[in-house]
């Protein structure tokens, strides 16, 4: 079987993380991921492993608690390049995840998210265990998944809805600033959002 | 039939022995319940939480036995030597960070005494008595405290649109556990005054080994 992911082997790009009114700027710059100049690699048919982690065959959308259609995208404009922000939905590469997951004893499963676009994985920036620390996306190791890299996800009963948990830091996913709105920054915090997963 | 009879002596022995011990523990059990309603408004409500077992036990930290005969009563000052210790735990960690507070207040109403709420430790450096022993006899000098170990499980509510949410279990599987105490309790015991059962004396007058009756 093919290898369906082409991970960056060894090498993890940090990238550059500015302060609040560049997150600012940035935001009013990001743009309608129209433009992905990346490769988009054709979505793998088949259910794969890394590690022990079992890969979906397909890619998802993470909706977000929103009253829009806003999804974890992949930031593409130069100030917060490579960030994971709630966007509305466009189906574009850079909205859309290779899911990975491993199920775990007390009934939650870890899971790591790689986006379709340029196939970088989500992560916590600079391995943050802080409140407030962005969600970005960083490069994947082809021969393990490091724990920043790795998010706990707690189903809500009797829902389709989840929190994802930091797996190293034990912090929240959730969207920054006022509810709802479109290119919230995605950070880690002590009050979860729920999303959820959809095949697209 | 005489092994038999015996085993079946041994058997009861231990039998009585465990449920001695038992109550000697003071458990108090309770239901892991989630909260009353799963939805929830993140404007509004932040965690849930609640304590799902608390146990109760009298633990001696510190003690020394004193044994005073005819013609040597008096004052005296002695050093008694640790032989326990109690500290805070959460998840059998030490590090009891400061959003656990109320987890401890939440012990405290559980238990009825007010128990340790951050991150201490029974360990002293140094535990001396003055006791004035005007009758001879055999006294246990004791430090001590109530040790309560227990469950808990925390809710956080997690957001699912505008003003609303669902709580989220941040213990999944199995609930978190604590270690904390009482204040501690210094005091005198001796072979010729009964203590009552399930108390810190009790436990204190166990470790002189009076003589039955």
């Amino acid at each position: 079987m093919s290898a369906p992911h082409r991970f960056r082997h060894g090498l993890r790009r940090r990238p550059a993380v500015f302060g609040t009114a560049a997150a600012a700027v940035a935001l009013l710059f990001t743009a309608v991921p129209t433009a992905v100049a990346a490769p988009a690699p054709a979505p793998a048919a088949l259910t794969t492993t890394w590690g022990d982690f079992t890969c979906d065959g397909g890619l998802y959308r993470i909706k977000a608690p929103t009253p829009g259609d806003l999804a974890l995208t992949v930031a593409l404009s130069p100030g917060n390049h490579g960030s994971v922000i709630q966007y509305v939905w466009t189906g574009e590469s850079n909205q859309k995840w290779i899911y990975c997951h491993r199920p775990e004893s007390d009934g939650t499963e870890t899971v790591v998210l790689q986006d379709s676009w340029r196939r970088w994985c989500l992560a916590v920036d600079r391995d943050s265990m802080s409140s407030g620390a962005w969600i970005l996306t960083t490069g994947c190791f082809s021969d393990h998944v490091p724990t920043e890299q790795q998010f706990v996800k707690t189903k809500v009963p009797g829902t389709d809805l989840f929190a994802l948990q930091g797996q190293h830091s034990r912090k929240w996913v959730a969207a920054s600033g006022t509810f709802g709105q479109n290119g919230n920054q995605i950070t880690q915090g002590d009050q979860p959002d729920l999303y959820t997963l959809q095949a697209v | 039939m005489a092994s038999r009879n015996r085993r079946a002596a041994l058997a009861s022995g231990f039998t009585a022995l465990f449920a001695v011990a038992g109550l000697g523990l003071g458990a108090a059990p309770a239901q892991a319940d989630p909260p009353p309603n799963p939805v929830c408004n993140p404007d509004r409500d932040y965690l849930w939480e609640d304590i799902v077992t608390a146990r109760v036990e009298p633990t001696v930290t510190d003690f020394l036995a004193v044994a005073i005969a005819p013609g040597t009563t008096g004052q005296y000052t002695k050093t008694l030597s640790e032989i326990d210790s109690v500290r805070t735990t959460v998840n059998d960690s030490v590090e009891v960070t400061a959003d656990f507070k109320a987890l401890f207040v939440k012990v405290s109403a559980k238990v009825g005494f007010s128990v340790a709420t951050t991150k201490s430790s029974t360990r002293t450096t140094t535990v001396t008595d003055t006791v004035n022993f005007n009758s001879p006899g055999y006294y246990g000098l004791y430090r001590g405290t109530r040790k309560v170990t227990g469950e808990w499980v925390r809710y956080l509510c997690a957001r699912s649109g505008p003003g609303t949410g669902y709580w989220i279990n941040t213990t999944p599987g199995s609930p978190g556990t604590f270690t904390t105490f009482d204040v501690p309790e210094q005091g005198t015991v001796s072979c010729g005054s009964p203590e009552p059962a399930g108390t810190l004396r009790a436990a204190a007058r166990l470790r002189l080994f009076c003589p039955q009756p």
